[in-house]
């Protein structure tokens, strides 16, 4: 059941009565981290919110480090803070998702269950690894909810490197501008801030995606955002430091747990974003960071060395969700040399789309399609990295600009593709 | 003597004669057997055959997940070899009613036993159908995770794992025919043995150098450099 929470959590929520703002914080064996963020938000809400009243709902996924001691710990007062642990099976423990909190979609579904029981306008999530969450982006956050009416507040982060950065860059923020028309930089965000209705509306839909609950929460929300008709912009926040993380990093795993959802969206959203044509800015809030966001020296061989191995070894993969066309842009990118390593724009959007299409049809197992894209991805990364290695942040806003023009150019093919899979190969 | 030949020659005919009209009836109804069982699979092969493609059965085995039935599939349509499979069991079946019919202890023992023995041929090609997919799907998942792990020998590490499920299911299904008995057992064993051998053989001396630079920097790198290695742009 979608709407129940626990009859101890539904008293403490009833014991706590009302609330404007929520900021929730989901959080699983998070000790270091959340002390300092919980101070961060509570201070925040003092300073920038006296006369609204706001709870910080901190939703625990059964942490063995003490996070929730010290969440307690750090509020300024026991009616601030309210803690509401969502279960946490074994299986979602084993599983590294790419934001770090296991069951982070169930989390999230708890804190929107008790946003909604205590009446709040706004509610806030915010990501728990960020090391260095600033008190004024919790307001920058808030605000557009609470005085302007938005539904949905995206961050726009000034510096965020970390691993999911060049994903944001080179598919989801073009794919999502091309399909349903909206400017959001990153519609993942881990910081967030949603409405009051918008919170009612997904939590009217029933039951939510075993994938969504465990994994793709943030890409689901923002796909949610801009694909039903809410109002949405973004809110400028500061350069984020990402916590460094005990296990090593897999990538293509992080590719199928933010592209999965994604594509399937695009699936159960094809009505509205095939009407879809072009895209807008949306508002944006608080000031820009005057911090340069450089390019951190990544050495791009081993990179252009995966997709070298990719091409030797999956052609065949490939070829099942590839036209011809693109198979042979692929080979002269193969044969290409290191400093003249360049994915075009027009064939790295048609390879994106190709494999949603591909993952919409199953023409293959969906967990080896969104793996097969990895050696792919690292070769566009390469290919940016080369061209970008000189250039600052006007210029790179300039190229992703065009690389979002080329997702839109692409639209049609995409379309068509998506419409009769039979009929057109190029 | 002429009366004695006469008589013989006309108690040989009356013979043959005999067996021609015991036989023929028995022929006759062989042939009508085999004639209904074809025009069954005939109307059953047109009913099937726009049926599956009315439910638009080829597509939905690949939404299914089944996509590789394709490749295995005359003419890559997964409806075609199943029309094709169950018109030719339906003739098949005719023919065996139609040997019974013969009324010959022989041909009536042949269609009994090949009849009896159908089940296990059955099980046997399921196995073999089961082992390919299975080889497939694996093989081609061993593939992409060695490929995205950079090991120069992804291809021959699925071809091994290919190659494992695929004698596994062979021995399987002949051991369910019967063929074979021990020679089966110990070919299995040997190639199975062998190929995890070859593939041991080949990670190990192929892979050394990664395996050793793995765990050099396993060793020595902190916290942040793991956080630092993927591409952050």
């Amino acid at each position: 059941m979608v709407n129940a929470l626990p009859a101890d959590v539904e008293e403490a929520v009833a014991r706590t009565g009302e609330a404007e703002i929520v900021v929730g914080i989901p959080s699983f064996n998070n000790a270091d981290a959340v002390g300092p963020l919980v101070e961060e938000v509570d201070g925040s809400l003092r300073r920038y919110f006296p006369s609204r009243r706001g709870v910080i709902v901190h939703s625990d996924g059964g942490s063995t480090d003490g996070t929730p001691g010290r969440a307690l710990d750090a509020a300024s007062r026991p009616d601030v803070l309210l803690q509401v642990p969502f279960r946490l099976y074994t299986a979602q423990k084993l599983a590294e998702p790419y934001h770090g909190i296991p069951g982070k979609g169930t989390a999230v579904q708890t804190i929107f269950l008790v946003a909604q029981r205590l009446g709040a306008k706004a509610c806030v999530v915010v990501d728990v690894d960020t090391r260095n969450t600033q008190a004024d982006w919790i307001s920058n956050l808030v605000r557009p909810v609470v005085e302007e009416q938005f539904d949905y507040v995206a961050p726009r982060y000034a510096v965020r490197h970390d691993p999911g950065g060049g994903l944001a860059r080179g598919i989801i923020y073009p794919m999502t501008r091309a399909l349903y028309g909206k400017r959001i930089r990153l519609p993942v965000g881990g910081d967030v801030c949603v409405s009051g209705s918008f919170v009612s509306g997904l939590l009217a839909r029933g039951a939510w995606d075993a994938d969504v609950l465990q994994l793709g929460i943030d890409n689901w929300a923002g796909v949610q955002a801009v694909s039903g008709g809410y109002k949405t912009c973004e809110a400028f926040l500061g350069a984020t430091i990402a916590t460094p993380r005990n296990v090593a990093f897999d990538l293509s795993a992080m590719i199928a747990q933010v592209l999965g959802p994604l594509f399937r969206e695009m699936g159960r959203t094809a009505a509205a974003w095939q009407k879809v044509r072009g895209s807008e800015p949306v508002p944006v809030f608080g000031q820009p960071s005057d911090v340069e966001d450089a390019i951190p020296a990544v050495d791009p061989r081993r990179m252009i060395e995966s997709f070298r191995i990719g091409y030797k070894n999956l052609q065949e993969v490939w070829g099942i969700v590839l036209p011809p066309s693109t198979l042979i842009e692929l080979k002269q990118l193969h044969v290409a040399a290191d400093d003249g390593f360049r994915f075009g724009d027009e064939a790295w959007a048609r390879t994106v789309y190709d494999f949603a299409l591909g993952y919409h049809y199953r023409k293959m197992n969906q967990d080896h399609l969104l793996a097969a894209l990895t050696p792919l991805y690292l070769g566009w990364v390469a290919s940016f990295v080369l061209e970008m290695k000189d250039a600052g942040s006007k210029l790179r806003e300039e190229r992703i600009e065009r690389l979002c023009a080329a997702y839109e150019t692409q639209k049609p093919y995409l379309i068509s593709r998506w419409r009769w899979p039979d009929r057109f190969s190029p | 003597m002429w009366n004695q030949i006469s008589e013989a020659l006309s108690e040989s005919t009356r013979g043959v004669i005999v067996k021609v009209a015991e036989f023929l009836p028995g022929l006759l109804a062989m042939m009508a057997a085999v004639l209904l069982a074809l025009l069954v699979a005939l109307v059953v092969r047109v009913a099937l055959r726009r049926s599956l493609r009315g439910t638009d059965f080829d597509r939905r085995v690949a939404q299914w997940g089944f996509s590789d039935v394709e490749a295995w599939s005359p003419g890559g349509s997964p409806s075609t070899l199943i029309t094709g499979a169950v018109t030719w069991t339906i003739v098949l079946i005719g023919f065996l009613v139609g040997l019974a019919a013969l009324n010959a202890e022989l041909p009536t023992r042949v269609s009994i036993s090949v009849l009896a023995y159908m089940p296990n041929v059955l099980v046997a090609f399921l196995l073999l159908a089961v082992g390919s997919l299975l080889a497939r799907f694996l093989s081609r998942g061993v593939l992409i995770g060695a490929v995205n792990l950079r090991l120069e020998s992804a291809r021959l590490l699925s071809l091994g794992v290919k190659w494992l499920i695929l004698v596994l299911a062979g021995a399987m299904a002949l051991e369910h025919l019967g063929l074979g008995g021990n020679i089966v057992e110990l070919a299995f064993a040997i190639l199975f043995g062998g190929i995890v051998l070859a593939l041991a053989l080949a990670v190990g001396l192929g892979s050394k150098d990664m395996v050793s630079r793995s765990w050099e920097s396993q060793l020595s790198r902190t916290k942040e450099e793991v956080h630092d290695e993927l591409p952050r742009v």
